[in-house]
């Protein structure tokens, strides 16, 4: 079963993507705009009627809100309808709760040991209530949305991160998650030069993509690197822009 | 080649609710004086602004001179206000009016609780003041935003949600239209780097080039609006308010 991350010029260099891959999207620098593109995968996702869960471990939910309206998501719509699950780890750790309809929590706090376990009660949450409202169909793609990685060295140990990256892996194997409820596509960005942490990624991923920006008296050029894929090759480099709200290669 | 533009029409790209964020990358680049410029342009159109100050007071008077300006006039207006807090943190109190800061215990993740409050407050005072239920709009803008890691323990959790003021529909003030621009230093606090670009509408980075004969630049490496994307500027601090 194959899929693709909806962005057409993205996809023509990729290609078809087997569902339920693990694709990390390392953005180097942040002026390369990487995380961007995870966000423009996301709303082109909702747009085709997909179902999206975003693990958020980056913003204050009012301003993640804000973010997603500023690439053209419409949020309100999609929390409504479902469509778009949010799992609000940010502010879980604060313990601090919006009554927001589609949005999920964390309960009982964040702890390095204990926190996987319970995320993952909160993931099969959110599957559970898109089995009850009808909205997994034949042709239904799950995408899950981890943004993003590199937020969690904010709040937890460097080696708590290694320790939450090995756990996934393997919890998608025998969790109830996964086995009973169909398993999503998911894209893991993490921003900055973290090399104990980026080896990990590179290990688990089935595709590695990065991201990287260069200064120069013409501009800025953006270069983005196919690093890894199931069918190896030669590292492939484009350079591209972000125009607005839309991704071209250049 | 650089493109000609002017400071105000730069300005001028920010919209209802959007940031634009001055990134200094080379501190030769003086890009938070381009921040200043701005204010400059924003005290002269009228336009209420409220200042979010990290660093100390004497080092904004300073450099508010370099653009012209003066701080013990601009309190005087009625329509700069200053939120202080560096001087809350370092509990310095001031004598100058239209200055606000935070009192108490301000260490860790209550200081953001008690910075709403207060800011939530100062609005409504002012507002009051003015006689008025509403302002059309204000500009914020912080000096410099990255000094925030100097400040607080954890200086990422407490600025992510300093911006909880303009986005949280329960803390938000009644004013339907918050525009800020940001000052940041990128060698200063690296760790925030990504937050900004995140926040972000609109990204300026000012940087230097040449060898003999030194140029100030300005690129915008991150634009809402196509058409602006990647546009290079030369800019000029002589007469301050022309980017040439």
């Amino acid at each position: 079963m194959l899929t693709n991350l909806g962005i057409p010029q993205l996809d023509k260099i990729i290609g078809d993507i087997e569902k339920g891959s693990l694709i990390a999207l390392i953005e180097r620098d942040p002026r390369s705009l990487g995380s961007l593109i995870s966000l423009l995968v996301t709303k082109r996702k909702l747009e085709e009627g997909h179902l999206v869960a975003l693990l958020n471990k980056s913003l204050p939910l009012p301003v993640l809100l804000n973010r997603l309206e500023s690439v053209g998501i419409d949020v309100d719509r999609y929390l409504e309808s479902g469509h778009l699950a949010i799992l609000d780890v940010f502010d879980s750790y604060y313990e601090v709760k919006y009554d927001i309809p589609g949005v999920f929590y964390v309960k009982g706090g964040i702890q390095e040991g204990a926190y996987l376990q319970k995320s993952v009660k909160e993931i099969l949450n959110i599957k559970k209530e898109w089995m009850r409202r009808g909205l997994i169909g034949e042709n239904t793609e799950l995408w899950g949305i981890n943004y993003k990685l590199s937020d969690y060295l904010d709040i937890f140990s460097e080696y708590g991160l290694i320790k939450i990256i090995e756990t996934t892996s393997e919890i998608r194997f025998v969790h109830e998650a996964y086995t009973k409820y169909p398993k999503g596509t998911n894209i893991w960005i993490f921003s900055g030069n973290n090399q104990t942490i980026i080896n990990l990624l590179y290990r688990r991923a089935d595709y590695v993509i990065e991201t990287r920006s260069i200064l120069t008296e013409e501009g800025i050029k953006r270069e983005l690197y196919l690093i890894k894929m199931p069918k190896m090759g030669r590292i492939k480099r484009f350079t591209y822009q972000i125009k607005g709200n839309e991704f071209r290669i250049i | 080649m650089a493109a000609k533009y002017e400071l105000k029409n730069l300005l001028g790209i920010v919209d209802h609710n959007e940031n634009l964020s001055i990134i200094e990358r080379d501190s030769r680049s003086l890009g938070y004086a381009l921040g200043l410029n701005m204010l400059k342009i924003l005290i002269e159109r009228g336009e209420f602004v409220w200042l979010v100050l990290f660093e100390p007071l004497s080092v904004l008077r300073t450099n508010l001179k370099t653009v012209g300006l003066r701080l013990e006039d601009l309190l005087q207006r009625g329509n700069f206000y200053i939120f202080d807090i560096y001087g809350s943190v370092a509990k310095i109190k001031r004598n100058l009016p239209h200055i606000y800061q935070v009192k108490g215990d301000i260490t860790g993740i209550s200081f953001v609780a008690k910075y709403m409050e207060v800011a939530s407050s100062a609005l409504s005072e002012t507002l009051k003041n003015l006689g008025v239920e509403e302002i059309e709009r204000i500009w914020t803008l912080g000096f410099l935003d990255s000094s925030v890691g100097r400040l607080f323990d954890n200086p990422v959790e407490i600025y992510k949600r300093m911006w909880l003021l303009k986005y949280s529909p329960r803390i938000r003030p009644p004013i339907k239209d918050i525009r800020s621009i940001i000052i940041y230093n990128s060698a200063e606090f690296p760790k925030l780097e990504s937050f900004i670009y995140e926040i972000s509408d609109y990204v300026l980075e000012s940087f230097v080039v040449g060898e003999d004969e030194l140029k100030h630049l300005v690129v915008v490496s991150k634009s809402k609006k196509p058409g602006l994307e990647n546009l290079v500027l030369e800019y000029l601090f002589d007469g301050g308010e022309n980017v040439d």
